[in-house]
């Protein structure tokens, strides 16, 4: 595949590019999905029932739009799924048969503009994904490529092969699942739930009453106030955990360690030896739970001051 | 078979019962085939633990534990019903047995890498061992499949994206195997018991969601 990618670069490079841009009137609530193959999505989002779709690509390809019940498919005309072709043509005696392998994908730069509460579902094997502005539910799938959302609300989910993924003032019912990648949520609100294998997880000023972060191999972070009955998992195997709190906080908290320490502002009696323990102790009034567990990493429960970021917190501890 | 046995076969295997308690539970054995069979599948387990290389686990042990326990204990029904009522303890003191054999044989073979604390006596049956067996009746077979149809079909992916998966696989194994040494070392944790079945969990989840890259293609 990567081989194929190369040749489809190539062929970019070599082939004249040519530019589509079509405007037509859409119900918002329709949805819009657009698949890639390899490139970059880009949607934007303004106050018109209108999408605009402005892409570079090979002038041997072209852009398709297909409308149905289940909403608005867009893709390149070189993008069909990817299979081998036979065409087998049996006479008397003999039997032919002809191979064809379908043309390699273009890679296209989408530019889309849609109404900004149109449901999105974006995604394809070798594609970046940015969305900005987005007022309805994002779903977005891809194998390799970087995914950075502004907004979303309602259902935001992205599930990432290979790449990074940041999403900003998402909100609603969030869930992210990366394989080899870092995650980053900003200014989120809502049940957040987020796995990764490889990679870091990052939460500033997540507002929650539900969130779940797991990575095996990487360092989690979270930042925000905690929901007085709320439920906080932050689990990583081969990392640390760092929690950034309000100092007036309650929760019952459980933290747990095979091979690391445990530190923390709060004022907390703890064990001389914390190595293969796992400890629970009660903050405030106890309304919240948390549970970290780093199995080979340190934890840290701080402070978080009053209007300092996740940035700030760090660097003052 | 009665709790008032079973609870006891494992220390009798291992000769630790007095002789009181050992003349007793010898002539309950004498009447109790259900008993005989589990002190059988005790002796076999540990058998089984004996012929094992005294080397760390390779990462797909775990599989062929629970298949071995699976294949020893009968159909799926059956297994279920095992966890809810007295056999689940026979199930645990398995799990005991095979932790404290491989803890006895990494002992016996390898320099142990840490003074981390370890039960040198497999404890009696609790929710940590119920855990474990849990996930690897839960997880074991289902991992075992979904990773074969990955790395002999690969799942109609293509190869670079099979080499990354087989790369994070690879981190989640060596999580699940870290994960597993600590349990064998100490068997009592509910941490570490919970901890290694977070992992198997994750591993299952991984491989559950392969398709993202089929799933992004049209149809």
């Amino acid at each position: 595949m990567l081989t194929q990618l190369l040749v489809a670069g190539a062929l970019l490079t070599l082939a004249p590019v040519q530019d589509t841009d079509t405007t037509f009137a859409v119900d918002p609530s329709e949805r819009l999905s657009v698949s890639n193959f390899s490139g970059v999505i880009t949607v934007r989002t303004w106050s018109r029932n209108e999408v605009r779709i402005s892409a570079e690509h090979s002038r041997r390809d072209g852009i398709v739009v297909e409308r149905s019940s289940g909403g608005i498919l867009v893709r390149a005309r070189s993008w069909e799924r990817w299979a081998h072709e036979f065409d087998v043509d049996v006479t008397e005696d003999d039997v032919h048969v002809e191979y064809a392998m379908p043309r390699t994908p273009s890679i296209v730069e989408y530019e889309i503009t849609v109404p900004a509460s149109m449901p999105l579902e974006l995604g394809g094997p070798f594609t970046d994904v940015v969305v900005e502005g987005a007022g309805g539910q994002v779903t977005v799938k891809i194998g390799e490529g970087d995914v950075e959302v502004v907004g979303g609300r309602g259902r935001v989910t992205v599930r990432v092969m290979e790449g990074d993924v940041t999403l900003q003032g998402a909100s609603g019912e969030i869930q992210v699942v990366s394989v080899d990648g870092e995650v980053s949520l900003e200014d989120c609100s809502g049940n957040v739930k987020v796995e990764t294998t490889d990679g870091d997880i990052r939460m500033s000023n997540v507002r929650s009453a539900n969130i779940e972060a797991l990575s095996v191999d990487g360092d989690v972070w979270f930042g925000g106030p905690l929901a007085p009955q709320g439920l906080y998992t932050f689990n990583t195997h081969d990392g640390d955990v760092t929690v950034f709190i309000p100092r007036g906080s309650s929760a019952r908290v459980t933290v747990a360690t095979f091979d690391g320490d445990f530190y923390t502002d709060f004022a907390v009696t703890l064990p001389d030896r914390m190595r293969g323990r796992h400890v629970s102790f009660t903050l405030g009034d106890g309304g919240a739970q948390m549970e970290i567990d780093a199995f080979d990493g340190d934890i840290e429960l701080r402070y978080l001051e009053p209007g300092s970021s996740l940035e700030d917190a760090e660097q003052n501890r | 078979m009665s709790d008032e046995w079973t609870e006891h076969l494992s220390a009798y295997l291992d000769g630790e019962l007095d002789d009181r308690q050992g003349d007793a539970l010898t002539a309950h054995l004498a009447r109790c085939e259900e008993c005989r069979g589990a002190l059988a599948q005790l002796e076999g387990v540990r058998s089984w633990a004996a012929t094992f290389p005294g080397r760390q686990p390779r990462v797909d042990v775990w599989p062929r534990i629970a298949e071995e326990i699976r294949r020893r204990q009968g159909g799926a029904a059956r297994r279920r019903a095992a966890l809810r009522i007295p056999q689940a303890l026979a199930a645990g003191i398995l799990l005991a047995a095979v932790a404290g054999g491989s803890w006895w044989l990494a002992r016996a073979t390898a320099p142990t890498p840490e003074p981390i604390v370890v039960t040198q006596r497999a404890p009696e049956a609790g929710p940590s061992q119920h855990a474990a067996v849990l996930a690897a009746e839960r997880y074991g077979a289902a991992i075992a499949d979904l990773e074969r149809a990955l790395l002999e079909d690969g799942e109609g992916l293509d190869t670079a994206t099979v080499r990354v998966l087989q790369q994070k696989l690879a981190v989640i194994d060596r999580a699940i195997s870290e994960a597993r040494d600590a349990l064998a070392r100490d068997p009592g944790s509910d941490y570490l018991a919970d901890h290694y079945a977070g992992m198997m969990r994750r591993k299952l989840t991984l491989l559950r969601g392969v398709s993202f890259t089929s799933a992004a293609q049209p149809s």
